[in-house]
């Protein structure tokens, strides 16, 4: 049992290994509350989509691919800003249309490429196996700075996608702080990339956030939880994958999603089993408004609809 | 005293125009009422004098100078519905984000906006129960939350997205009172509302709306069966 834990830590690849996914584990999950209580893990979705044509065409073109992701990153999240900027109008369909498209795109320009098919498993499911010291660094320091900033704008973050209206007219220049939020989220993708992947980043990225929110509901505990679990499944998954040889970012990004999937049934307040014995207690717990609005509309308003 | 003003107001989203050439007044130490049918642009008004709706037409004046969020204290009671009340948040979570601007962009709370806050949630009612989550409180308490956290803005306008919908028999007078010792301490108050027995007992002025503005001025003016019929569209159902 020993064995299981302290062998992988002798080989060198594998420390590296560790360190990278702690790093990332700890933005990944911080970000990833932000991202799931202001409810933009479609979004968050999308710019992972656009950034894959960007990482494509670094490779090719020889620069690294972070700075491919980051310019179609940062140019997608000021388009989504921009057009999410009247928050009414509902961009759902176009942000899925443009993005699947965008994706195409990647996949288009690799599968002109000979030969450069091999590298695409490597594009969008990562390959932390292989990070390199100078990679480490590199991610410590963007996430450091994604961390920190985080962690200065939270509040005001916090109450933006509470209330956004509260914070609007507090003063707060809620747009350009949605836009500064869109952005951590692209940095924090395009610094997960080459460990996590194009397309698992999101399982770090939101199923630990999104399992930390059932568990708790005070905001310090959340965060807490959420940055525990994507490094925990990010350690989880890297032993699996070392002891059976599968895939680091697969084993990594199911952990999460047992992790989640087991928080919606065992959650003390709101898992599914908690849930049940609540009702069977008849301890309806909240939402007492619901019934008070239907009473209003009974004991007559001025108007008719 | 110092007047909101709104000079030639049109919002848009998209096609939709959603208010159009809005020109009204707003004066401190009174109540308006904006009154008119679902979709009238109601929360619309209420979200651009906020400054959520920012890409708007015409301009927004306080006290004759252009509205700047950052120095004139505004509080905002949103709709219970519009809430999400599963947030992990506690009631005096809720409450302290009225202090949010006074205690700077990365500051943390003092003890004073802390004593500020235990003390509204006092007042309305809701002592000791300050750790609680929101979603544990009925919907009653959950709209003083919103109050205490006014409370605690000393705001200069007061902004109420349908207040009264829903509400108790105590929570209701509660928020009458409080609207009018808002009005009574100087500040500007509007409220957004389609209760028109609320509307009589509680506003100084109204504003119909109906995307425009029908008609506006003190109360005992503008409450008439013809204008409420032109703001509702022959919707009105009763009036005493």
């Amino acid at each position: 049992m020993l064995d299981f834990l302290t062998e992988p830590w002798t080989y060198p690849f594998m420390q590296r290994a560790f360190i990278e996914i702690a790093i990332i584990g700890i933005a990944t999950g911080l970000v990833g509350c932000l991202v799931v209580l202001r409810g933009l893990a479609f979004i968050g979705d999308a710019l992972i989509h656009a950034v894959f044509p960007g990482v494509v065409l670094a490779t090719i073109l020889g620069y690294d691919i972070m700075l491919g992701a980051f310019i179609f990153g940062g140019a997608t999240a000021l388009g989504i800003g921009l057009a999410t900027r009247n928050q009414r109008v509902g961009h759902d369909a176009a942000i899925g249309v443009i993005f699947a498209a965008f994706f195409a795109l990647g996949i288009v320009i690799i599968s002109a490429r000979r030969g450069f098919a091999g590298e695409v498993s490597a594009l969008l499911f990562g390959n932390i196996l292989a990070i390199s010291e100078r990679d480490i660094l590199i991610t410590a320091v963007l996430a450091a700075g994604v961390v920190l900033t985080t962690l200065a704008f939270l509040r005001v973050f916090v109450l933006i996608a509470f209330d956004r209206t509260l914070a609007a007219s507090s003063g707060y220049p809620v747009f350009r702080l949605e836009l500064l939020l869109l952005l951590l989220v692209t940095v924090t993708v395009v610094f997960s990339l080459q460990a996590i992947g194009n397309l698992l980043v999101l399982s770090l990225l939101v199923t630990p956030a999104a399992a930390a929110r059932v568990l708790s509901d005070r905001l310090h505990r959340m965060l807490l939880l959420s940055v525990l679990i994507a490094v925990g499944s990010g350690f989880v998954g890297l032993y699996v994958s070392f002891h059976y040889d599968l895939s680091a970012s697969g084993a990594i990004a199911l952990t999460t999603t047992a992790i989640f999937l087991l928080s919606l049934v065992f959650a003390p307040r709101h898992g599914y089993i908690s849930q049940r014995l609540q009702a069977r207690r008849g301890e309806h717990h909240a939402h007492h408004f619901h019934e008070t609005h239907e009473q209003s509309q009974v004991e007559g308003l001025g108007t008719r609809d | 005293m110092p007047t909101l003003e709104l000079h030639d107001v049109s919002v848009r989203y998209g096609q939709l125009l959603a208010l159009e050439h809005v020109s009204v007044q707003m004066p401190s130490g009174a109540v308006t009422g904006l009154i008119g049918p679902n979709g009238s642009g109601k929360s619309t008004l209420i979200k651009t004098i906020a400054g959520e709706i920012t890409t708007h037409d015409g301009e927004l004046t306080w006290d004759g100078q252009p509205l700047d969020r950052r120095r004139t204290r505004i509080a905002y009671v949103p709709q219970a519905r519009g809430v999400d009340w599963d947030f992990p948040l506690s009631a005096l979570d809720v409450v302290l984000m009225g202090r949010s601007r006074a205690a700077g962009w990365f500051g943390r709370y003092s003890d004073a906006d802390r004593a500020a806050a235990l003390a509204a949630l006092d007042r309305l009612g809701c002592s000791g129960a300050a750790g609680r989550h929101i979603s544990q409180f009925s919907g009653g308490q959950q709209q003083r939350l919103f109050l205490a956290r006014a409370l605690v803005q000393e705001p200069e306008i007061v902004l109420l997205d349908e207040p009264m919908t829903g509400l108790d028999v105590t929570t209701r007078q509660i928020t009458h009172d409080l609207v009018l010792e808002f009005a009574a301490g100087g500040a500007a108050v509007i409220i957004a509302t389609h209760d028109l027995e609320e509307v009589r007992s509680l506003c100084d002025r109204l504003v119909c709306l109906n995307r425009r503005v029908v008609a506006h001025g003190p109360t005992e003016a503008v409450f008439t069966p013809e204008i409420l019929r032109a703001t509702f569209g022959g919707q009105v159902a009763v009036f005493a």
